[in-house]
């Protein structure tokens, strides 16, 4: 399992993680969402090893990263986003080298060497050069390569980046597989169909902080039933709160106005296609534009804009 | 340790898949050394010959044992006559065809038999300057033996003049007490001259100068056999600088990394690098130096210490190299720096020209640069009797230098592993 207590990683007066805790357990896929520079990689980082933390612990199988390194980088199995494989070395000598950089020798590197290279569905390419291998094989190898000693945790940094559907699939079956053999796997990625695919339990960080946690179904009970609308356009200061507060009087008493800027809003409410002719009409009397409308159903996604007032992706 | 083994096998077969990267190493310095060798002239093969233009206008008996002195003995493997008219030979000569004309005026032998004064006219090429000083020294030489001939001969030869201006002509023939006398003469003067001559009364004592102190090693050794240690060491800066980048290979691909994540430090896979790249370089200077060896005729011997010295001094540059490449932020700025650094390096450090070959004060600078220590060191071990003549100081020094290169670059490269 992976314990992480009151982290807190500071570049100067920059904080890029501010206080995090959580704790995802064995047998489980614990996903971590969070837009660009909310404090997700750094958060990784801290966890495999490669930062130190400023303040806060992590814990990997009950092992501090920074009094117990050796023992806690043992357990753990890394699958960074950017490939991380020699290029100019066979499938088969990358896994032996990664196997052996994890303390693996003799007859049981061969053997976990030749097990990974069938799992990831390269066994008969085991002595090509990955730099010939498609983009979706080069992800799968990486994969590999996180998992040839077998590790009890898993760290996954948006490794389905840049792979084809076929690949993805194969990489979600092998990821619910490691969950299957008791891996604790954290699992970081831009998609929310990903996340709510394979997470069963989620932890999204904003600006350095946790800013929701649980389940699926906790998650998406937070939300509740309400529509997601955003519209783009041109809305003069307070134009938004103005029309909002109309709308409220008029019987849409669980409108919510979630982000308000001048060229984008964000508004929340039950049934919302049914009163978006009512919606439009508040807002063009009080001078505002519309130049674009997206309705969302409750959703994972819908909870993060939710609670960051921007979309994932962004 | 055995993680260190993994690492060095991983990087050989790596560098394996790039025959064409060991192959330039090896072949840009022997292209060099062919080069510089080749206008150097080698240690074998044909000599350049200077051609003697003469215009023996005499045609005398003198003139002939002047003209046919320039083809005895080993002058004669440096000169090449022909003789020609002056008007044809000042023709040719200023064609720039030939090295020098050298024009005998009539009535020389008489000149010389009867020692009065008579000038011989050189003319040299402007366009050549060894072969026509060697023609120069040559005449010089000669004409100082028909001084002394004359000197000690003159009577001899005075009677030589007589009888053939007819002077002792009687009927018949030749007076034959002129004949006898001039052979008593003569036998007289070598019987003189006999306790001088056999033996000759000359004591020659061969004394090899002591070489002078900061004098390069291997000053007596033949010229090209200098240029082989530069040359090779020049292999081993190659590779050593080209493997150095094979740091940045391993950051772009993400694999030091992923290295940084791992319990084994980033530092014993560095040490595998190092084992994997004195490898290579082992193999790179023993194919270099045994070209070198067997192109000179040096025993055979001689790879084994002289590829092992090689082969820690280019571990040492290697070290160095990849100090460098990690202190600073990119691929980009590694190459250029390695680059600034090792061009210069080999100058001054005898890779091109060999210290022995330079002016002191240079050679003094070149002297030391690393590689101008290590060329030297190899230059003694090339060129004197024995083997393993490096003394243990210098293999000491070298080990201990590259610990600490090794341990510098390491430090380096734990911290470059987590960028």
């Amino acid at each position: 399992m992976i314990e992480v207590e009151g982290l807190r990683k500071t570049y100067g007066d920059f904080v890029a993680v501010d206080g995090i805790d959580f704790r995802a357990n064995s047998g489980q896929i614990f996903g971590l969402l969070g837009p660009n520079g909310a404090g997700k990689s750094t958060t990784i980082s801290c966890i495999s090893g490669l930062l130190k933390p400023t303040a806060g612990h992590v814990r990997v199988l009950g092992h501090d990263v920074v009094s117990e390194p050796v023992a806690a980088r043992t357990a753990l199995g890394v699958v960074p986003q950017e490939l991380a494989l020699y290029e100019d070395l066979p499938a088969a000598d990358n896994l032996r080298f990664w196997g052996a950089a994890y303390g693996l020798s003799g007859q049981a590197l061969d053997d976990r060497v030749s097990h990974v290279l069938g799992y990831i569905g390269l066994g008969d390419r085991a002595k090509e050069l990955p730099s010939k291998f498609s983009g979706g094989m080069k992800r799968r190898l990486n994969f590999g390569c996180g998992i040839v000693h077998a590790p009890r945790v898993l760290l996954l940094d948006e490794p389905t980046v840049g792979v084809d559907p076929q690949s993805r699939e194969r990489l979600f079956e092998m990821v619910e597989e490691q969950r299957d053999t008791g891996a604790c796997i954290l699992y970081t990625t831009h998609y929310m169909e990903e996340a709510e695919r394979l997470c069963d339990e989620l932890a999204i960080i904003d600006h350095g902080k946790l800013i929701a946690g649980g389940s699926l179904d906790e998650l998406r009970r937070s939300v509740g039933e309400r529509d997601v609308l955003r519209l783009t356009g041109h809305f003069p200061g307070g134009a938004a709160a103005a029309a909002a507060s109309e709308l409220r009087e008029q019987g849409l008493a669980d409108l919510e106005l979630l982000h308000d800027e001048e060229d984008s809003i964000t508004l929340v409410l039950s049934g919302g296609s049914a009163h978006l002719p009512a919606i439009f009409a508040a807002l063009a009397a009080q001078d505002a534009v519309i130049s674009e409308t997206n309705l969302r159903q409750p959703s994972l996604e819908t909870l993060f804009i939710k609670l960051t007032g921007t979309e994932l992706r962004s | 340790m055995r993680f260190v083994l993994t690492s060095a096998k991983k990087d050989l077969k790596r560098w394996a898949r790039d025959p064409g990267a060991i192959a330039l190493w090896l072949l840009i310095p022997l292209m060099i050394g062919v080069l510089i060798t080749a206008l150097m002239g080698g240690d074998s093969g044909p000599r350049p010959s200077g051609l003697l233009l003469i215009a023996d206008e005499d045609q005398s008996t003198v003139s002939q044992i002047l003209t046919g002195a320039y083809g005895q003995d080993e002058i004669g493997e440096l000169i090449v006559t022909e003789q020609v008219t002056r008007d044809e030979g000042r023709a040719r000569i200023d064609a720039g065809d030939g090295s020098a004309l050298l024009i005998i005026p009539a009535g020389f032998g008489d000149a010389f038999l009867d020692d009065r004064p008579v000038t011989l006219t050189l003319i040299t090429n402007p366009a050549q300057t060894i072969l026509p000083a060697i023609i120069e020294e040559t005449t010089r030489a000669l004409l100082d033996a028909g001084f002394y001939i004359q000197r000690i001969f003159g009577d001899e030869l005075a009677t030589i003049s007589a009888l053939a201006a007819g002077e002792f002509d009687i009927e018949g023939g030749v007076d034959p007490a002129a004949i006898g006398a001039l052979a008593g003469g003569i036998t007289e003067r070598i019987n003189d001259l006999a306790p001088y001559l056999f033996p000759l009364a000359l004591d020659v004592e061969f004394i090899e100068p002591e070489p002078e102190e900061g004098e390069a090693p291997g000053n007596q050794a033949p010229l090209a056999l200098l240029f082989l240690p530069g040359i090779v060491m020049m292999s081993a800066f190659f590779a050593a600088q080209g493997l150095s980048g094979d740091i940045w290979q391993e950051q772009e691909q993400g694999a030091l990394r992923r290295l940084a994540v791992s319990p084994r430090p980033a530092i014993l896979a560095f040490a595998g690098k190092t084992a994997a790249a004195a490898v290579l370089l082992l193999a790179v200077v023993s194919v270099a130096l045994a070209i070198g060896l067997i192109y000179h005729g040096l025993p055979a011997a001689k790879i084994i210490p002289s590829a092992l010295w090689l082969a820690l001094s280019g571990s040492a540059l290697f070290l160095g190299f990849a100090a460098i490449q990690l202190a600073l932020p990119s691929r980009r700025a590694g190459t250029i720096v390695t680059n600034i650094i090792m061009f210069p390096l080999l100058m001054a450090g005898g890779s091109f020209f060999p210290l022995a070959t330079m002016p002191d004060w240079l050679a003094a600078i070149g002297s030391l640069s690393p590689n101008g220590f290590m060329v030297a060191q190899l230059t003694e071990e090339l060129v004197r009797d024995g083997l393993f003549v490096i003394p243990a100081v210098s293999w000491s020094g070298l080990a201990v230098a590259s610990v600490g290169l090794f341990l510098l670059a390491g430090w380096r490269l734990q911290r470059v592993a987590r960028r």
